[in-house]
């Protein structure tokens, strides 16, 4: 768990863009609609920023490159996916959980309801 | 999902406008990401319209504030891996330049003082190519490595040699003059003193001291540079940044 600790806290773009790989791998359009729609819209993830983190994530090898595939829902283009590294999922439940201690702590001190 | 396979004019406006703006990021990144994200675009674009009918001017707002944004943190990112690989092969070339120079240092000290001894002295002058070659080779592959290229390697190697000789020739020097005496009594300094035809002892001691200085300055660079070019060929091949 040491590697997984020194990459956490996650920065939103990587938390999402793993987020929206642990079910599979995608390609860039994917995970952009997918980091949309796990964030409920809050999160408007733009080409730059997506592939700015991609490049990162590639080089702490977070993620990798499943290869040029075809869409069968889209045209007739190869598109490149990427999928989660062992590491990236490590990274990633290390997030998770650290999140939900987060929760345990706002429902153990009812922090919710005082600030409400 | 909508499929894309017809392109109205607009579409292709705004990829072409897309493209543009592309342009602005640095070369390698470009290199390895336009056409994706080009294709991205695209794919996006198609959605928006298809779902909206036109694509509006707030739409163009938020790609241009986070290709803005995108674009100076890659530049800014480029700019100081630049900096850093620049800046690679002089930390290889000064720390092994170091230890070739300290390697110098050990090699005149016992040549110049230590009792005669044939073996010693058959080991002393073996050693010393050994460790030029160690050096500069190590300096120039990891120089390269770093840096990705063939040229950083010969520079370290290059920078190596002309440290190491720094040092190397100021020990000479400095052991030369500092311990005169003991050198005029060396066996061996004796026997070349009378096959120089020189007069002097102490002028021979001298000018022996500068020939080794003229040799090593030479062949240190020009090792250095060679080994380092050699060292930074196998350190490019295994670059990641190749």
């Amino acid at each position: 768990m040491k590697i997984s600790t020194t990459l956490t806290p996650l920065t939103p773009a990587v938390f999402y863009i793993l987020l929206a790989l642990a079910n599979g791998e995608k390609h860039g359009y994917e995970i952009m609609k997918q980091v949309k729609q796990d964030s409920k819209g809050q999160v408007k993830m733009g080409n730059g920023t997506l592939y700015g983190s991609i490049k990162r994530m590639l080089a702490d090898q977070l993620i990798e490159a499943a290869g040029d595939k075809l869409d069968p829902q889209l045209d007739h283009k190869t598109r490149r996916y990427y999928r989660l590294t062992p590491l990236g999922q490590r990274a990633l439940q290390a997030e998770m959980q650290r999140y939900q201690e987060v929760v345990g702590l706002i429902q153990t001190r009812s922090l919710l309801a005082n600030l409400a | 999902m909508k499929n894309h396979s017809t392109k109205p004019a607009s579409a292709t406006r705004a990829e072409r406008f897309y493209s543009f703006l592309l342009r602005f990021y640095p070369v390698a990144y470009r290199q390895a990401y336009a056409p994706l994200m080009l294709q991205t675009f695209r794919d996006y674009y198609n959605d928006v319209q298809a779902e909206q009918g036109q694509v509006s001017i707030g739409f163009w707002l938020a790609v241009g504030a986070d290709e803005l944004k995108s674009i100076l943190r890659e530049q800014l990112a480029s700019l100081k891996e630049g900096v850093m690989m620049k800046d690679s092969w002089k930390k290889q070339g000064i720390l092994f330049g170091i230890m070739l120079g300290a390697a110098q240092i050990v090699y005149h000290l016992i040549n110049n003082l230590a009792n005669p001894n044939l073996t010693l002295n058959n080991i002393l002058n073996d050693s010393i190519p050994v460790s030029v070659l160690l050096c500069c080779g190590l300096a120039g592959y990891f120089g390269a490595k770093k840096a990705g290229t063939i040229q950083a390697g010969t520079y370290a190697g290059l920078l190596t040699g002309f440290i190491s000789n720094i040092i190397g020739v100021s020990a000479l020097f400095l052991i030369t003059f500092m311990f005169m005496d003991t050198i005029r009594h060396n066996t061996f300094m004796i026997q070349d003193f009378q096959r120089s035809g020189l007069k002097s002892m102490d002028q021979f001691i001298v000018e022996d001291a500068m020939g080794g200085a003229a040799v090593a300055t030479c062949v240190s660079l020009v090792l250095g540079g060679v080994l380092g070019m050699i060292g930074g060929l196998v350190g490019k091949k295994l670059s990641p940044s190749k």
